[in-house]
């Protein structure tokens, strides 16, 4: 059984940093544009910021990943392609992507490129996973968040390309890549724009110590005087329906944690963990990293796992194992 | 503009108490001052927020009696400072933050995570949310911590307010753990108040609800 692979989330050069020092092996980015799902106001790298973060990752024996996982415009590839390129010019060890067409182009323009299928192509299956790695010769799939412990396992051995899961962070119960409740409210989806519940189109107010979330012309939420709050997202809304009191229809408020599954994780053949949260800060990024170092490292020693100690940072004041561990159907 | 949240019992509002009669004008200066040579030093975190153009942002430390109206975005960044929680203040502001002075300067700092805080409900964020994103993404993608780029950029008080702040420090912490004692036993009363109530509150969900009386059994005629 081999380590976990840590791989962190980096907004900024500042994040990247933080990533590294606490003991990274791999840091996901993007540029700041539409070509990747976290195309947030003030957020990403610029061509010559990724060149310095591949040095000093590189320099502290850290890979760096770059997310080119929007599904490009029909007719106007070109920001999708130039973004690929560049990436690989600059010396990023791995492209996440996840429309095929931007696959075909990276496999054939750069075939010695390592490239990894990123969870918006939601594909969760051995046959759909087999064929990304025949027709564009992916070596690594990040899995959807909707797989037991057991069925990663079925599928590890079923599969000849390496895993990658989510284990911190924001959760999405929606198919991937797929999911239009952002575009439907707002016009803008992370599919295609790179944003969920885009921030120019969120508001919040205070009304009686009460925080209402909007997203468009929809409150998606209403928090109680000191109740924990979470993303404006709709999928994680209060709705009222048919008469019944306000209530989460598809999600609520809460945050993935798999510290305790890390030794399933790894007997399931896992190559690498995921953190979620790109959009968050530098303190948040530097604290999960370090702490999942610790945690890795204890469980690939044969040791027990530390406890995390991350639940000031979850969503919503909680967490969850998700679908890893799901005792419901 | 909803009412401002209630202030934690602190120094920090004891110190802004005895703060309020003093006129903001200098410390616009001051502030003003770090603000263009934060922006020489570091174009990088403002080209972050370039396309903010003229829209401001409220900066409401509500432990202190005034708050400041930024405008990160505009070309060169200004600022003002205004009395109280600005309400009714500055052209153009279209976002709110508000929080604590120490957890406001914690997160310029980069020592705390601006959406774990909003989860917390410690920051309390208002209005156009894409300009206060941007900006706490600008601030944290410097990797430094602003308090130190803001007493370097006022060299040369740089040192004389290193010397002010360690003072600060050190009798800061003395001075929050007496107010804890002093907040403890004002509430002293209320909090056996509380405890009773919680009880009886815990008691009443104990007892199981009355049943509904059961459905007479169907019957085949």
């Amino acid at each position: 059984v081999s380590p976990l692979k840590i791989v962190a989330p980096a907004g900024t050069p500042a994040a990247l940093e933080a990533a590294v020092a606490a003991g990274a092996d791999a840091v996901y980015l993007g540029f700041r544009d539409q070509t990747n799902a976290r195309n947030f106001p003030g957020l990403n790298f610029d061509r010559d910021e990724l060149a310095a973060a591949v040095a000093t990752a590189h320099a502290a024996g850290s890979a760096v990943y770059l997310a080119v996982n929007t599904y490009p415009e029909a007719g106007d590839p070109g920001p999708w392609r130039r973004a690929i390129d560049d990436a690989v010019a600059l010396g990023a060890d791995a492209l996440i992507l996840a429309d095929i067409g931007l696959l075909d182009y990276a496999c054939r323009r750069h075939p010695g490129m390592r490239l990894h299928l990123s969870v918006q192509a939601a594909a969760s299956s051995a046959p759909a996973i087999r064929l990304y790695h025949e027709a564009f010769g992916v070596r690594r799939v990040v899995l959807p968040r909707v797989l037991t412990v057991a069925r990663i396992a079925e599928l590890n051995a079923a599969i000849p390309v390496e895993t990658e899961v989510f284990a911190f962070g924001g959760l999405c119960v929606m198919a991937e890549g797929r999911c239009q409740l952002s575009a439907y409210v707002t016009g803008r989806s992370p599919n295609r724009d790179g944003v969920c519940s885009p921030a120019s189109h969120v508001r919040y107010e205070t009304r009686d110590n009460w925080l209402v979330t909007r997203v468009g012309a929809v409150t998606v939420d209403a928090f109680s005087p000191g109740e924990a709050a979470g993303y404006p997202t709709l999928c994680k809304g209060r709705f009222a329906v048919a008469g019944g009191g306000p209530g989460y229809l598809f999600e609520e408020p809460t945050s993935l944690d798999v510290g305790g599954l890390l030794p399933a994780l790894m007997k399931a053949g896992v190559t690498a963990i995921k953190i979620e949260g790109r959009q968050r800060g530098r303190a948040y990024v530097g604290r999960v990293t370090k702490a999942f170092r610790r945690a890795v490292d204890s469980a690939a020693a044969g040791g027990p796992v530390p406890p995390l100690a991350l639940d000031d940072v979850t969503e919503g004041g909680r967490a969850t194992t998700g679908a890893y561990a799901r005792a419901w159907r | 503009m909803p009412p401002r949240p209630v202030p934690p019992f602190s120094p920090v509002l004891f110190a802004g108490l005895a703060l309020a009669p003093l006129p903001t004008a200098p410390l616009e200066v001051a502030l003003g001052l770090v603000l263009r040579r934060l922006h020489a030093r570091r174009p990088g975190l403002f080209a972050r927020v370039a396309g903010l153009g003229e829209r401001a942002l409220l900066i409401d430390p509500v432990d202190l009696p005034f708050s400041i109206v930024l405008r990160p975005g505009a070309e060169p960044p200004r600022l003002s400072v205004v009395s109280g929680d600005g309400e009714g203040e500055g052209e153009g502001v279209c976002a709110a933050v508000r929080g604590p002075l120490l957890t406001l300067l914690d997160l310029a700092r980069g020592r705390l995570d601006g959406d774990a805080l909003f989860f917390a409900r410690a920051l309390a964020v208002e209005g156009d949310t894409e300009v206060v994103v941007a900006l706490r993404n600008a601030l944290d993608s410097a990797g430094t911590d602003l308090l130190d780029e803001t007493l370097a950029a006022l060299a040369p008080a740089e040192a004389p307010l290193r010397w002010a702040l360690a003072a600060v420090r050190a009798v800061h912490g003395r001075l929050a753990a007496d107010l804890a004692s002093v907040q403890a036993a004002l509430l002293a009363p209320v909090a056996g108040e509380t405890a009773r109530l919680e009880a009886r509150v815990q008691a009443l969900e104990a007892v199981p609800l009355r049943r509904m009386p059961a459905r007479p059994p169907v019957v085949a005629r």
